[in-house]
């Protein structure tokens, strides 16, 4: 026996629910499509960046170490060392200088390369918080399409400087120092020797 | 004071109908709490399987780092990167030394080399080192990578369980709201005739049949009669 009427179902729950799974399966898909916008970022897109890095600088410290060469030939060839155990020295200092600096370029083309996986790595972050609050995979494709151009823009990279100035200007100063009597590194050059004339002045005479 | 049976009979009824009431809606509360424990047992399954997901994620990125965490990872992360580095060092080649004269003998050539070569090894040398120190921070970098990645996971992970547990309040709620039974009405039915019984009982009826009724005198006999009631008034 019931005499009440009957209670009208409560459909708010299925239609919350309903919502979520929907909800949900946006955001799935919102993820797939940044999945995909990123997909050309993979190794051997960030090994062609360590590529381009060592394509740009490196020509850049080989010419400047065969002007330094060639600077360095000259004055040692001025001081009249160009056989000696001084010159094989230099060389071997400007060589050394010379194979820093290409390490130098190969670390920072892998710093470089690290850097844009994590520049990638963060945006792509971003752009998962993005959807997850959004849950609109048509803006999410949308954003990460630009993103991912954004990304593949060339990276502007700056020229090289001087990098064998103050080598070369070193070693210059200390030849000079121990020709003028410096006994500091014990190259066994020809000393110049420094002396008073009374008619001309000081004179310089090669030892 | 002695009570009456119609005073019995209502009080007997009135409690009957609110045991009857005060029975269903016990029942309709059962119900309506059972409801919102399905729902919340529902969530709950619902929930554990998301964090399964969060711990399996939490599981694959902390193998990923433990896997790159071993020397061996270590010693293969230094060796590429002291590999890239080495590569990009040119070998020794003294013999574009244009100051060396043609006739140079071969002792100053060969001290040319060696002074050469000596300082190009310590150039690889301190590199190698370098690239040592690189490969760690590879390491840690490498480790940064998967824990972002598994945090994009779990972070996927918990806006599901979040978002889920939302709505199993709205379930709950709707859950009960569908359990609950309105009373049937018998026991307001019953409540009612022991008012009822009540009001008769104190307007002076009687349940208990009552001495014959006298024959109503013909001379006042009119147009209205006696209703045949079974109770005397």
């Amino acid at each position: 026996m019931c005499l009440s009427p009957k209670v009208p179902k409560d459909n708010s729950a299925e239609i919350a629910r309903q919502q979520e799974e929907q909800r949900q399966a946006r955001i799935s898909q919102g993820q797939q499509s940044i999945d995909q916008a990123f997909t050309p970022f993979n190794d051997a897109y960030y090994t062609g960046i360590g590529q381009k890095y060592l394509d740009f600088y490196n020509p850049q410290v080989d010419k400047q170490y065969d002007k330094a060469k060639e600077n360095l030939s000259y004055r040692l060839a001025r001081q009249g060392i160009t056989e000696s155990q001084e010159s094989a020295r230099q060389f071997g200092d400007l060589k050394e200088n010379y194979d820093t600096q290409r390490s130098d370029i190969a670390n920072k083309a892998l710093q470089a390369q690290n850097e844009t996986r994590g520049q990638v790595e963060q945006q792509k972050s971003s752009l998962y918080d993005l959807n997850s609050s959004a849950a609109d995979p048509s803006l999410i494709a949308t954003r990460a399409a630009t993103a991912a151009s954004g990304l593949q823009a060339p990276a502007v990279l700056s020229p090289l400087g001087d990098v064998f100035a103050a080598f070369l200007n070193t070693g210059a100063n200390a030849v000079q120092a121990q020709q003028a009597g410096y006994p500091g590194w014990k190259l066994n050059l020809p000393n110049a020797n420094y002396g008073y004339d009374k008619s001309s002045g000081y004179t310089y005479n090669k030892g | 004071m002695c009570l009456g049976p119609e005073a019995l009979v209502s009080l007997a009824l009135t409690g009957a109908g609110q045991a009857v009431n005060t029975n269903q809606q016990n029942k309709s509360n059962r119900a309506m709490a059972a409801a919102r424990e399905g729902a919340l047992r529902q969530e709950l399954a619902r929930q554990e399987q998301y964090q399964k997901q969060a711990a399996l994620a939490m599981d694959d990125t902390l193998s990923e780092v433990a896997r790159s965490a071993t020397p061996e990872n270590q010693q293969a992360t230094d060796t590429a990167r002291n590999e890239f580095v080495q590569e990009n060092i040119p070998g020794v080649d003294t013999s574009n030394y244009a100051q060396l004269s043609p006739i140079a003998s071969k002792v100053v050539k060969g001290a040319f080399d060696k002074t050469v070569g000596d300082a190009s090894g310590r150039a690889r040398e301190q590199a190698k080192r370098l690239a040592a120190l690189g490969g760690t921070q590879d390491q840690f970098f490498n480790n940064k990578l998967a824990l972002a990645k598994g945090g994009r996971r779990i972070s996927t992970v918990g806006n599901f369980a979040g978002g889920s547990a939302g709505v199993n309040r709205a379930e709950q709620v709707s859950a009960a709201n569908n359990a609950y039974k309105p009373p049937s009405g018998f026991g307001d039915l019953l409540g009612l005739a022991g008012a009822g019984m009540g009001m008769f009982s104190n307007m002076g009826g009687t349940l208990t049949p009552g001495p014959a009724m006298p024959r109503p005198n013909p001379a006042f006999v009119g147009p209205m009669r006696p209703a045949p009631y079974l109770f005397k008034f």
